[in-house]
């Protein structure tokens, strides 16, 4: 119990921490005993955390509760206990030498106020549905799901993964519902990559055991408590990473790409007609670019010979072939959609303005591309984006030059066989033992 | 392993597909659609190929061309043409009288085979000055009117006959029918007007009905709707409906046949106030009156124009369908009788006086 | 794989089958009583898929190499499979060259015919790759997809039937049964065989298949009738692809495009890509299984390839013809000694445990 005298876990932590000014290790005095803290300033509200265990220790049977009861009950590994120390304290606990025993106690701290508070979503905007959205913190994040399903069956499991970054991993899933196996391959993978560390989504993807290149993703990602409510229902896991708002639920399948969760707040009749359109929208953003290339220059005997001829009007004076124009004007649209997605939305109008009207209007006028291309991926850009989810939408945005290179070289028959293409390689996908062409999870029954 | 070969399966098929970008492929704007076609017999060729392209300016261009076969005639044009002459939206093919007379074997031969060539186009007979017909420009865009002039969902009348490539080519390999092309002649305030239609017999032109009698033959094939016929003596009756009866018999001495045309009418012109059942009779006697013109012409000219034996196949051999046109059907008695049924005067009453 | 996949499959591949040659073969076999002709390889097929799932379901989770085997030896199984596995991979062979022809006469005159090869050669290879369930989950995709195409090309000329055409339509005399051509059609009906491949543990009961059959005979006899209604017997036995041509001969206002055969060459290479898929698993399988051990991608890419040289080979459309009828002794063999020798292991099995 010699003051100067450090324990070796304390000298390990004071030396990882040696250069963080933000580190402190401090002597002070918890009901009337003299103890040492370790904490981090930035994460930990001290004065607070220590007033309200001050209050526990006296109100509890006279003061006479030994700091232990209060402590976390954490096993800590005696062999790896410097590393773990260092990773509790980088999550915001407050470590403190135990005055009898000289082990390290670990307590839970107030924080300050560093995280949001629950808001609405930044970036999904429901309509008729619940608007809290979920925010960096994991255990409220975990709260706020079980605030959406009030069922005895949800299972929340943490981990912790990575070796030199610490990441909390929550995964959720519905008893019952969710199919064994697939709450099986993902717990396991978890367990599996432990070391690994996880700094982004796709870090956890790869823990997963997910492909790297994937045209589309393996997993959804909502901000809404009530779509993961609704993901869990479905039977998928729903996992939460620490500091990320959102809840990715694995495994996706077809049916996602034009199916919102939120659609069950509808009248069923409303949600047919919106789940149509966005399959109509899959379908025009896929073809469109390349039904343009066919018609123009090698199947143009599909036109009706009154379009034909006004197509060729519009086409008069371009000096590119259709393919060149067609990716000229696609490589632009991206370009302005990238631009304006993560723009401040002072500025976002602008560039619509610039990119919509000055630049469309021009360069028509200066002959480089024709009227209708203008409409057409016009319309193929808005029919883009009513399908549901943005990871979905980036896959398709991909996918139609697949179908732009094969309909330029095969006319209508490479539309037709990269439309095949796709359902081949759907087919093939499987996510979490999951055929991704199918329409239900619960089974195994596979359909579209 | 998966992804890999996933990643060089699509690098592959888009390195494929680029080459492949390399070839014939020629932008909208890079070829002449031509919409008419026309045929005629050349001054110094067998044929003379009249192609009538719609241009962007709303001018229509013409290419002309005289070869000894269809396709030579074409290659000479598109040798010529300043983009390429693509036949794909070809709708129309005129063909001039002379040559129809001589037979369009070959032509319908050309048509049926080339596979830039939709068998949904179609075919008329020009009478009178070929050439004039086809150089006559009467609205911007004279290709799409003259196209329009037979569509049935917009210009077309139940006095026009139309016969679309692959009918023509089903007429002329069929046993036991045979067609009526339409006949048009160049029009003083519109493009074309219509002449009566083109008898045929197998591929050659043998003769020729009167806009009224094509009308009866329309209705004889059920394929009409709301033609306006003119009784003699000022009135006229708008056709609402009609059917068509056949009692068919094969008897010993050949067979036998007789149609009844059943007609709704509406009575649209009545100068004379004459009652309904005298319209009715009227229209009757002169319908009777084509229809025996029809079939004595069908006679002279041993045509099944109407396809009357189409009507037997049900009760001949394999071995008589062959035959029906050599042995059978001149041996056929055939009567047309017409019964009318005056539904409405339109807004006014019967007149019951006078 | 669950049943609805394995029957969809089951009616693409027939319909594949049925699309590409069948009403062409069907055509020169009789002049009259096609329908006879049609129903009686309707017959035989359910006569035969009776035998063969018989003897299938008397060996739950093996395909027919391991039935084979277990019951004869793993020579004799090289010896009895060896036609079938010729079978297989000729008819994949003939059947995308047919293709190939199809689609450079109708859609894509200017392409070369090894780049459109190519495309045929790769697809199948890839989904060969992933499997029978990846492919079998693609067929239930096409299924929905496509489907609605088919149909479409194939009634859309509804407008211009002539019911009359259909006559004679008794043939006492079965004469088609002497015609070479007759025997070349049955392969369309040869599709029950994939059913053996595929390893269920509840093998596939005739019953079940009952719907999908009757589904099958009827597209069977409208690729027939369709072009013979329309056209005659007397026009339709001149075309090469009837069943496109009459879908050509429609020309209808309210569909965005006009050039109608093209959906009919689109539904049409849609399944033929399954077929070729499943074939190609098929020929992968068996040659892995019995004769050259060998991963399947590997044995994947040396099929495709060698499909697509003995492809190119065949250079006119006579050859090929030639190439289809002999191809049929294969296919009678396949049909015929498989089914038999199937269920009669599956006697031996079921008698011996009994």
């Amino acid at each position: 119990m010699n003051k100067s005298e450090d324990r070796d876990w304390e000298r390990h932590l004071l030396d990882t921490f040696a250069l963080n000014t933000d580190f402190a290790a401090k002597r002070i005095e918890l009901s009337d005993q003299l103890v040492h803290v370790y904490y981090f300033v930035t994460l930990v509200d001290l004065p607070g955390t220590l007033a309200s265990m001050n209050q526990s220790l006296m109100s509890a049977n006279d003061g006479n509760v030994p700091l232990q009861h209060l402590s976390d009950l954490y096993q800590i590994d005696s062999n790896a206990m410097p590393e773990e120390l260092a990773h509790l304290l980088l999550q915001g606990r407050l470590v403190v030498r135990s005055p009898h025993t000289g082990e390290p106690l670990i307590f839970k701290a107030l924080e300050p106020s560093i995280s949001r508070s629950v808001m609405p979503p930044e970036n999904e905007s429901p309509i008729q549905g619940a608007i809290d959205g979920f925010t960096e913190d994991l255990l409220t994040n975990v709260g706020l799901l079980r605030k959406k399903i009030n069922h005895k069956d949800v299972v929340v499991v943490t981990h912790a993964v990575g070796s030199t970054f610490c990441r909390e991993i929550a995964l959720v899933y519905l008893k019952g519902k969710a199919n064994p196996k697939i709450v099986q391959t993902v717990a396991d993978s978890l367990i599996r990559n432990k070391h690994k560390d996880v700094r982004h989504v796709e870090d956890m993807l790869s823990v997963l055991g997910q492909p790297k290149i994937s045209l589309v993703a393996t997993y959804l990602a909502t901000e809404l408590p009530e779509e993961a409510a609704q993901n869990l229902m479905d039977g998928r896991v729903v996992l939460f990473m620490d500091q990320l708002p959102y809840a990715i639920s694995v495994p996706a399948i077809l049916k996602d790409v034009w199916t919102l969760k939120t659609d069950f707040n509808y009248p069923f009749l409303y949600l047919l007609f919106f789940r149509f359109i966005r399959m109509i929208g899959i379908i025009f953003a896929v073809i469109m670019p390349g039904l343009y290339v066919v018609l123009n220059s090698v199947n143009p005997e599909l036109l009706r010979i009154q379009l034909a001829i006004s197509v060729a009007k519009s086409r008069e004076g371009v000096p590119y072939p259709a393919f060149i124009e067609v990716l000229l004007m696609l490589l632009v649209l991206e370009m302005v959609i990238e631009a304006t997605t993560r723009l401040p939305k002072s500025i976002g109008p602008t560039i619509t303005m610039i990119g919509g009207i000055i630049l469309g209007q021009a360069i028509v006028q200066a002959k480089l591309v024709s009227n209708l291309l203008i409409i057409i991926l016009a319309a193929s850009t808005i029919a883009n984006f009513t399908m549901s989810g943005y990871l979905n939408t980036i896959g398709i945005r991909i996918y139609k030059y697949v179908v732009l290179v094969a309909s330029a070289a095969f006319g209508i028959l490479g539309l037709e066989m990269s439309v095949i293409w796709i359902f081949v390689y759907f087919a093939g996908l499987k996510s979490f033992t999951v055929p991704y062409l199918s329409l239900s999870l619960k089974g195994t029954k596979t359909d579209e | 392993m998966n992804v890999r070969s996933v990643c060089r399966t699509l690098l592959i098929a888009s390195l494929f597909a680029l080459l492949c970008g390399c070839w014939d492929v020629r932008d909208i704007n890079k070829r002449y659609l031509p919409v008419v076609m026309g045929i005629s017999e050349g001054k110094s060729a067998t044929y003379s190929i009249i192609l009538q392209i719609p241009s962007v300016s709303g001018k229509t261009q013409i290419l002309e061309q005289e070869a000894d076969s269809i396709s030579k005639a074409l290659d000479l044009i598109r040798t010529k043409a300043e983009k390429h002459v693509d036949l794909l939206h070809l709708r129309l093919f005129l063909i001039s009288e002379r040559m129809a007379k001589t037979g369009l074997d070959d032509v319908m031969d050309y048509a049926i085979r080339a596979n830039d060539i939709s068998i949904k186009g179609m075919m008329a007979i020009v009478t009178g000055d070929f050439e004039k017909t086809l150089h006559h420009e009467i609205s911007p865009t004279p290709e799409i009117s003259s196209y329009d002039y037979f569509s049935e969902e917009s210009g077309w009348t139940p006095n026009v006959s139309i016969v679309r490539i692959w009918e023509a080519f089903r007429g002329s390999q069929s046993y036991t029918k045979d067609l009526a092309y339409p006949l048009i002649h160049v029009g003083t305030d519109t493009l074309y007007d219509f002449e009566g239609s083109a008898i045929m017999r197998k591929n050659k032109m043998v003769g020729a009905l009167s806009p009224d009698e094509t009308l009866v033959y329309n209705i004889f094939l059920e394929k009409y709707t709301g033609g306006t016929i003119e009784a003699a003596k000022d009135t006229s009756v708008i056709i609402k409906k009609a059917r068509v009866r056949h009692r068919k018999e094969w008897t010993a001495s050949g067979p036998k046949l007789k149609s009844a045309i059943y007609l709704d009418v509406a009575v649209s012109e009545n100068k004379k106030n004459l009652p309904n059942h005298r319209i009715a009779e009227e229209i009757q006697e002169m319908i009777d009156k084509k229809g025996d013109e029809i079939i004595r012409k069908m006679r002279a000219l041993k045509t099944d124009l109407l396809g009357t034996g189409q009507l037997f196949r049900s009760q001949m051999s394999e071995r008589q369908i062959r035959d029906w046109k050599d042995v059978w059907f001149p041996r056929l008695t055939f009567d047309i009788s017409v019964k009318v049924n005056i539904r409405d005067n339109i807004y006014f009453k019967e007149k019951i006086k006078s | 794989m669950n049943k609805r996949m394995v029957l969809a499959l089951f009616i693409q591949l027939h319909l594949a089958a049925i699309l590409s040659l069948y009403a062409t073969k069907i055509l020169e076999s009789t002049n009259s009583g096609h329908w006879e002709a049609i129903l009686i390889a309707c017959l035989l097929e359910v006569l035969l898929a009776w035998l063969y799932l018989s003897g299938l379901s008397a060996f739950p989770g093996k395909h027919i190499g391991e039935i084979i085997r277990e019951a004869a030896g793993a020579w004799a199984a090289r010896a009895i499979l060896l036609p079938f596995v010729a079978y297989i991979f000729f008819y994949l062979v003939l059947q995308n060259r047919y293709q190939i022809v199809k689609i450079n006469i109708v859609v894509l005159p200017s392409t070369p015919l090894w780049a459109v090869l190519l495309l045929n050669m790769v697809l199948p290879f890839y989904a060969a790759c992933k499997g029978i369930h990846a492919i079998a989950r693609m067929g239930l995709a096409l299924f929905i997809t496509f489907m609605p195409f088919v149909l479409f090309s194939l009634f859309i000329s509804y407008q211009n039937f002539e019911w009359r055409n259909i006559f004679p339509i008794w043939q006492p005399k079965l004469t088609f049964v002497a015609e070479q051509p007759f025997y070349t059609s049955l392969f369309a009906f040869s599709g029950f065989l994939f059913l053996g491949m595929l390893s269920l543990n509840k093998p596939v009961k005739l019953r079940k298949l009952g719907p999908s059959m009757l589904l099958v005979a009827a597209f069977g006899f409208a690729s027939v009738y369709v072009p013979l209604l329309i056209f005659g017997q007397e026009t339709a036995i001149r075309f090469q692809y009837p069943v496109t041509m009459a879908s050509d001969t429609i020309d209808l206002e309210w569909v965005v495009f006009d050039w109608l055969p093209t959906f009919s060459v689109v539904s049409s290479s849609a399944l033929g890509m399954i077929e070729s898929s499943v074939l190609l698993w098929m020929a992968m399988t068996l040659v892995r299984k019995l004769y050259l051990p060998l991963p399947d991608k590997w044995l994947a890419a040396i099929l495709s390839i060698a499909m697509y040289i003995c492809s190119m080979q065949i250079h006119n459309v006579q050859t090929l013809n030639r190439f289809f009828s002999m191809n049929a002794a294969l296919c009678l063999y396949s049909m015929i000694i498989l089914p038999l020798t199937l269920g009669l292991s599956g006697w031996r099995k079921r008698r011996t445990t009994s």
